[in-house]
Order: structure tokens, then C-alpha cells, then sequence
């Protein structure tokens, strides 16, 4: 029998999980070193990422997210019980980092999309010199993430432990990943500024999404 | 007080249109028996491949922005990258691994990527 992970918490006073989650089992707790893992039985070799069951995934995760610090598995993360002892075990360090790093902080999520990126590409030169005109996208969109990092950067400074930005690659149009880590309690101060940010980026579109567990930032690869 | 998630957006169908054309792009199901001595390997060796190409890449942008490339040379090193690129896009698809696989872990030195 596999375990289906939810997460990692500093192992303290947590209240009995109650909500199901994956193949509509409630999860349990087990003590792995210094930690506690979110965990239930799973049987079977493969998973659907239905709608459903990463609901059923993020339910169970953010039951515990207001009571605790902890660290998201991915949605997906199956492992033997000796594959999670052996990961814990190699990784500690990192992960007693990791939750120093996000306790008291979750992660707000801003998707901007920005008007395309300033290459100017003719439709006869993209046929003629595909390799150049895949070289200029590449480079318009590098300078989209640039630009939309510095500016969103600038607008929540100091209200932010961390960011970490990327591009969303297969989208029509560019859109750039933000996810910020915020304490709690700067919560409405964030929103606010993104609010005003939004206001004054009438060219670009903007996402906010959060509060989420930190997905984002979290050091040590893939469990299982 | 506890925050249930929210979301708010400018223009939400313009988002839901684009970030479903992402969505179509992940795999429908994942395999969990990622033990596997194939996989394992191959996402060891696409992950080498994958640092390779970014750093290619990053170096051709670097040059690009610079005057030492012909507008021929550029026009080569770009084909190149975009069938590598190509390349990698079927090769992940096919050992069902994602982006966010392709990675090693360094110990004290961090991620590789």
C-alpha cells in the first residue's frame, strides 16, 4: 500500500484531520523525525488530475493552513512509507528551513498579462527567418517578465518575504507567474496595493489569487 | 480569522481562455509509479539536456543583444534551439514528465534549476 501525501508540519498540538480527501479517505498523521506528515492509504497506479480531486487535494491541505505551519506536497505525490522516511531523513535540513522560511506567511498568487512583448516580428519575416523569429520571441518575452517583475516588485516592497516569478509558456499571449510570500497579517495591505497597481496598469490584466499554502517555496525536490 | 482563497480578476474570460490553451497541455493523467527505472533515467538525462538548453539559449539572447552574431548565424543558432526545444516538448510528453521534473537537487548548492 502507497501513502498519498498532503503535507509536512513541525510536529505540535494539531487537531485530528477530518476531511477527506483523495479516494475519500481521511487522512492521519505520521511522525517522521521532528516532523508530521499529512498522509492516507492509496491504492491503485495512476491519477486522474480531475477538478475534483485537487479540490479533494487542497481541501485537506488547507483544513490545517490557518492552525499550522506547513509545507505543500503536489498534488500527485504518492510514495512507499520507506520512500517518505527516506526523503525526510535526507532533506531535513531543508525542510526545517523551508518552514522557518514561510511560518506565519502564505502565498497570494498575480497573473499579469501584458500587452506583447516589443519585438516587432512581420509575418514575412517570420517566414523567411523562422530561427531569428523564434530567437525575438524569445528575447520580447524575457523582456516582458523583466519589465512586469520590476514594476509589481517596486509596488509591493516591503510587504512581500519573497517572490518568485516565471512565465507561463503555451499561453496565446504573455502572461507572467507571480507568486509572493506575505505574512498574514500584511494580507490587506497586499491586496490594497495590487488594487492600486491595477488601477494604474490599465494596459495589462491582472489575476490575484490566495491565500494559498506556499506551494512556491518550497526548496527540496518532489517526494516520491 | 481564517481567509478562504479568492479570486479576482480584470478580465477573467480572457484568462480562463488563455490559461485553458495551458491547461490542454498537461498530461491527463499522472503516473504515480515514477520508481521506474526508465523514468527515472530519462528524467535524469532530459534534466541535463534541459540545463543545457536554457543555458544555450540564455547565451544566444545574451549575443543576440550584442553585435558579435550575423543576421545568418543568429538565424542558425535559433533553428537549432527551436527544434531542440521542440524536441524536448515530445520527449517529456512521452515519459510523462512536466516542467516542473526536470530538476536535480545539489544538496547545499541549491537546485540545479
Amino acid at each position: 500500500m502507497s501513502l498519498y501525501v498532503y503535507c509536512l508540519m513541525e510536529n505540535s498540538e494539531l487537531s485530528t484531520p477530518c476531511v477527506p480527501g483523495i479516494q475519500d479517505r481521511i487522512p492521519h498523521f505520521i511522525k517522521v523525525e521532528e516532523f508530521l506528515v499529512l498522509a492516507c492509504d492509496f491504492s491503485g497506479s495512476d491519477l486522474q488530475p480531475t477538478k475534483e480531486m485537487v479540490l479533494a487535494h487542497e481541501r485537506v491541505v488547507e483544513s490545517f493552513l490557518d492552525t499550522s505551519t506547513l509545507l505543500p506536497f503536489r498534488f500527485g505525490s504518492v510514495v512507499s512509507e520507506a520512500g517518505l522516511r527516506e526523503f525526510i531523513q535526507a532533506n531535513a535540513a531543508t525542510l526545517g528551513a523551508d518552514l522557518d522560511k514561510v511560518r506565519g506567511c502564505v502565498e497570494m498568487g498575480l497573473k499579469v498579462m501584458s500587452p506583447a512583448g516589443s519585438t516587432s516580428i512581420s509575418d514575412v519575416e517570420a517566414a523567411e527567418r523562422p530561427g531569428t523569429t523564434f530567437l525575438k520571441a524569445k528575447l520580447g518575452l524575457l523582456q516582458v517578465q523583466k519589465e512586469v517583475a520590476g514594476w509589481v516588485g517596486a509596488a509591493v516592497a516591503g510587504i512581500v518575504r519573497q517572490s518568485d516569478v516565471s512565465m507561463i509558456s503555451g499561453a496565446g499571449q504573455p502572461i507572467v507567474r507571480i507568486a509572493h510570500l506575505v505574512l498574514r497579517y500584511h494580507l490587506d495591505e497586499y491586496k490594497s496595493h495590487i488594487d492600486t497597481l491595477v488601477q494604474q496598469r490599465t494596459d495589462c490584466g491582472f489575476l490575484r489569487s490566495g491565500p494559498w499554502p506556499p506551494y512556491s517555496f518550497i526548496s527540496t525536490p518532489r517526494v516520491g | 480569522m481564517p481567509q478562504k482563497p479568492e479570486i479576482s480578476a480584470t478580465n477573467p474570460e480572457e484568462f480562463v481562455r488563455e490559461l485553458k490553451q495551458v491547461a490542454d497541455l498537461l498530461p491527463n493523467r499522472i503516473n504515480i509509479d515514477a520508481q521506474s527505472v526508465e523514468q527515472g533515467l530519462a528524467k535524469l538525462v532530459l534534466t541535463l539536456i534541459e540545463f543545457i538548453r536554457r543555458l544555450l539559449e540564455a547565451q544566444a539572447l545574451r549575443r543576440m543583444e550584442g553585435t558579435d552574431l550575423s543576421p545568418q548565424q543568429i538565424e542558425e543558432l535559433g533553428l537549432a534551439l527551436m527544434k531542440l526545444e521542440a524536441r524536448m516538448k515530445d520527449l517529456k510528453s512521452e515519459f510523462g514528465l512536466s516542467d516542473d521534473d526536470l530538476n536535480v537537487d545539489l544538496g547545499p548548492l541549491g537546485r540545479l534549476m
